[in-house]
């Protein structure tokens, strides 16, 4: 009777923690279709460039850590500096390659060798030289010894010249437009201190010279999952919780921030696995101790093109890291939990990441766990699987669906209607072991940071250039 | 769990419903998604088609070449309505002074301004203010009076779009009309002011200069306001730019110097020469970056070689940048400025040297770190 009574328990308490958790995301979509149709409202399609491109525009400082990435460095800052934009610079930091990246970039840019003539205020590893390029006034490479992408991010501020620093992966491509869109935030609104696009998976566009041509959805199911991740992730998730200034993950591939408000905050953590949602929940803390009224926003239409992983063995070590990350940033900023002194992001947006993107992957995994044990003892309700998978499925599609929804009627980035196909084709793969995989990783990832006690793993993480995480 | 669902029938009965329900809103969203994407690129390719069709064969009447009744009629019988007003609409934009008025003439000759006429007046909110934009796209006397009309509206983004297209019409009579609503306007955003401030910049300067002098604007407006002419490179505004010099406000003498620098009139070198010595170090970077579009006596050079050694890294930057622009002249003084004692000045001076082709690090060792330096 006890053990009987003890598993409706458990039945009703996943069912109930499902349902919350995709009630929220279906409140989220709901959010992020009012949120976006008024941003439309207020920027319309139509091309802004001519008013946007004036003086009025702060001028920014394109921060670009690069590690061995000599096979695509070149094209990428070429791609860099055909920006449209009034007034930036490009930083290059060179964080102790072994390879020939630094070679080539002084055959292609004329780069010549200077001191390093900048004041250092944020902590990172020693520069070696600066260079500066004959051709292109505003192309400065820095080479320093490695100290992983926070310490070169840090060096990258310290040289930056301009009020806004945009810190972007080397492998990823920023649109013709994207600064504009993005800056457009810190124009108009002086309280912003950060602000983040949106991220795009590149591996299946149709790219040459560093321009994405025609944007496609992968073929190969895995990359076909992640981009149907992304186009969730973005659309629904981030734009509410920016709407209620509660944002607290602005993607290390593509962000704005203020620099006086990073450095005052202290730059990147240098002892943390997720440095960009790290330097954002401490830009929040800050703002709201000192009541600045700053805020960190997301817009939808500066896009950003990234190689995501390829193969299993990196995404499941870079989705690793990102949940050590995210319980290194809930626990260190712990403080701000449930606190109403700071305001939406105390009292939403830790709960939320902490209860289910922290503990969702870890009760997903029990649930599965619990199942399989179920099954091979005989005492599976084979009922309440069936209906649990089938609103789980169901459930899922519908916020993929309405997400792709509203990709389409905001962004139109689809040209052919295969690609549509193969993205609702990809929402429904992402069940077939897609998901269960990786909260089975996360919740690894989870584990490992109880077992290895505050160490995080330690390690800063490798810089990503191709797609592929370091090990 | 099931046995409790299979106790109750209606529970069992609800919960089948729901998923039932589910299933049949994905289904919905997904043939949604797929129908509008087939229907909005096939619809797309066809129109941008006609109206490359339709364009060729209105060029004579938009040229003035021929009379234009019997082509408008025949492009209207082959390729329909929309796709003519589309290629007039865009003509007018483009061709702009005396062919304007003609092409609205033609444009209500077709009926499209009495149909967006009525988009305006009722429906959605966004097709209201789309209907309001390509109002003023069109032009003409209907288009005006009822741009008129939607400027007492009660929606904000409907008076704001009548504004903005008002001044799209280009005639003085709406372009004052749009400033007298955008100054009873309550309320404004920054992104509205400066939409506007743009707009009427580019196409009423006098006005611009008018709303700003009158003293009704905030500083916060008059800044965009200076900025806006600044974009324009408006030379008439610099007596309002000299006038917010002398302002408390730091981000209007910071605008201001922009605009006196966008002028580019050698009568305001000592002016902005005198803003080098500005307590905010923006104004001294306008500044700084301002005077290098202008030949300099020698004082001024002077000023802008003293400001290689400024607190503040950007003014140092701009400084030695605006005297790289002076040729000779500023290139001695920026090679003095890396010979010099001063390690600001040199860490200022190095980089423009070095990329003008100057004196290699080697011959000048500044040291590798900040501690060795200086």
């Amino acid at each position: 009777m006890s053990l009987e009574l003890g598993m409706l328990v458990f039945e009703a308490a996943i069912l109930a923690y499902f349902l919350t958790l995709n009630t929220i995301y279906l409140l989220f979509t709901g959010l992020a279709f009012q949120d976006l149709l008024s941003y439309r409202r207020r920027w319309p399609q139509r091309d802004d460039r001519p008013l946007l491109a004036d003086s009025a525009y702060p001028p920014i400082s394109i921060l670009v850590p690069a590690y061995n990435e000599a096979r695509t460095v070149v094209d990428n800052v070429r791609s860099l500096l055909e920006l449209g934009y009034p007034e930036f610079e490009i930083v290059l930091i060179d964080d102790g390659s072994t390879d020939d990246s630094l070679a080539r970039l002084r055959r292609s840019f004329a780069l010549t060798a200077a001191p390093p003539s900048h004041p250092r205020r944020l902590p990172s590893r020693p520069l070696r030289r600066s260079w500066l390029s004959a051709r292109h006034p505003n192309l400065t490479v820095l080479e320093k010894e490695r100290g992983g992408k926070s310490d070169a991010l840090n060096a990258g501020i310290d040289a930056a010249r301009y009020p806004l620093f945009c810190t972007i992966d080397a492998d990823s491509l920023l649109e013709p437009d994207a600064l504009l869109r993005i800056a457009r935030a810190f124009a108009e609104d002086e309280r912003v201190v950060a602000a983040g696009g949106i991220i795009r998976v590149l591996n299946g566009a149709q790219s040459r010279g560093g321009r994405v041509l025609r944007a496609a959805a992968p073929r190969r199911p895995l990359l076909l999952c992640q981009a149907q991740e992304y186009v969730r992730g973005f659309l629904t998730g981030r734009s509410s919780l920016a709407r209620m200034n509660a944002l607290l993950i602005i993607a290390g591939a593509f962000g704005l921030f203020r620099k006086e408000a990073a450095v005052a905050a202290g730059g990147f953590s240098l002892d943390t696995v997720c440095e960009d949602m790290e330097l954002v929940a401490r830009l929040h803390r800050r703002a709201r101790e000192r009541r600045t009224g700053a805020r960190v926003v997301f817009l939808p239409d500066p896009v950003c093109w990234t190689q995501v992983p390829a193969d299993w063995g990196s995404l499941v070590r870079q989705r690793d890291r990102w949940q050590r990350g995210l319980l290194q940033c809930l626990w260190k900023h712990r403080r701000m939990f449930l606190n109403p002194r700071y305001g939406a992001v105390g009292l939403v947006a830790m709960p939320y990441y902490a209860l289910f993107e922290a503990l969702g992957p870890l009760v997903e995994t029990a649930g599965y766990l619990a199942l399989v044990a179920l099954a091979v003892s005989g005492r599976l309700d084979p009922m309440f699987a069936l209906l649990f998978f089938a609103l789980a499925v169901g459930y899922g599609l519908l916020l993929s669906v309405a997400a792709l929804n509203l990709d389409e009627l905001l962004f139109k980035r689809y040209g052919r209607g295969r690609d549509l196909l193969l993205m609702l084709a990809g929402s429904l793969l992402e069940f077939c072991g897609y998901r269960q995989a990786l909260a089975a990783v996360r919740a690894a990832g989870f584990v490992t940071v109880f077992v290895r006690g505050r160490s995080w793993g330690g390690r800063p993480h490798r810089l990503r250039l191709t797609g592929k995480e370091a090990a | 769990m099931s046995r409790l669902l299979a106790g109750d029938p209606l529970i069992a009965l609800w919960t089948v419903w729901c998923l039932a329900a589910l299933a049949a809103l994905v289904a919905a969203c997904a043939i949604l998604l797929l129908a509008r994407h087939a229907l909005g690129v096939r619809r797309e390719r066809r129109f941008r088609r006609r109206v490359g069709q339709a364009a060729r064969l209105l060029a004579p009447a938009l040229a003035g070449a021929t009379p234009a009744a019997p082509l408008l009629a025949a492009a209207r019988c082959r390729f329909g309505r929309a796709v003519v007003v589309t290629v007039l609409r865009r003509a007018r934009r483009m061709l702009g002074g005396e062919a304007e008025r003609r092409i609205s003439e033609l444009i209500e000759q077709t009926g499209e301004p009495a149909r967006l006429v009525r988009v305006a007046r009722r429906g959605a909110l966004l097709r209201r203010a789309r209907a309001l934009e390509l109002l003023g796209e069109c032009g003409g006397e209907t288009a005006r009076r009822e741009l008129l009309r939607a400027l007492a509206s009660r929606e904000a983004l409907l008076r704001r779009r009548a504004r903005e297209a008002l001044l799209e019409l280009r005639e003085p009579f709406a372009v004052r009309a749009a400033v007298a609503a955008f100054v009873a306007e309550p309320g404004r955003s920054s992104s509205a002011v400066r939409s506007f401030f743009l707009r009427l910049a580019a196409w009423a300067p006098g006005e611009l200069r008018r709303l700003a002098a009158n003293g009704r604007l905030e500083t916060r407006e008059l800044k965009l306001a200076l900025e806006a002419l600044a974009e324009a490179a408006d030379a008439a505004a610099a007596p309002l730019a000299i006038e917010a010099v002398r302002s408390p406000a730091s981000e209007l003498r910071a605008a201001a110097v922009r605009l006196l620098a966008a002028v580019a009139d050698p009568r305001w070198t000592r002016l902005l020469t005198r803003r080098l010595d500005d307590r905010a170090w923006f104004v001294r970077a306008a500044a700084a970056r301002g005077l290098g579009g202008l030949a300099l006596e020698p004082h001024a050079h002077e000023a802008l070689g003293r400001r290689l050694a400024d607190g503040h890294w950007w003014v140092r930057a701009n400084a030695a940048g605006s005297l790289a622009r002076q040729g000779a002249c500023g290139i001695r003084q920026l090679t003095s400025a890396v010979r010099g004692g001063n390690r600001f000045a040199r860490q200022a001076a190095l980089p423009v040297l070095l990329r003008l082709g100057g004196p290699r690090p080697g011959a000048h060792p500044l040291g590798g770190r900040r501690a060795a330096v200086g």
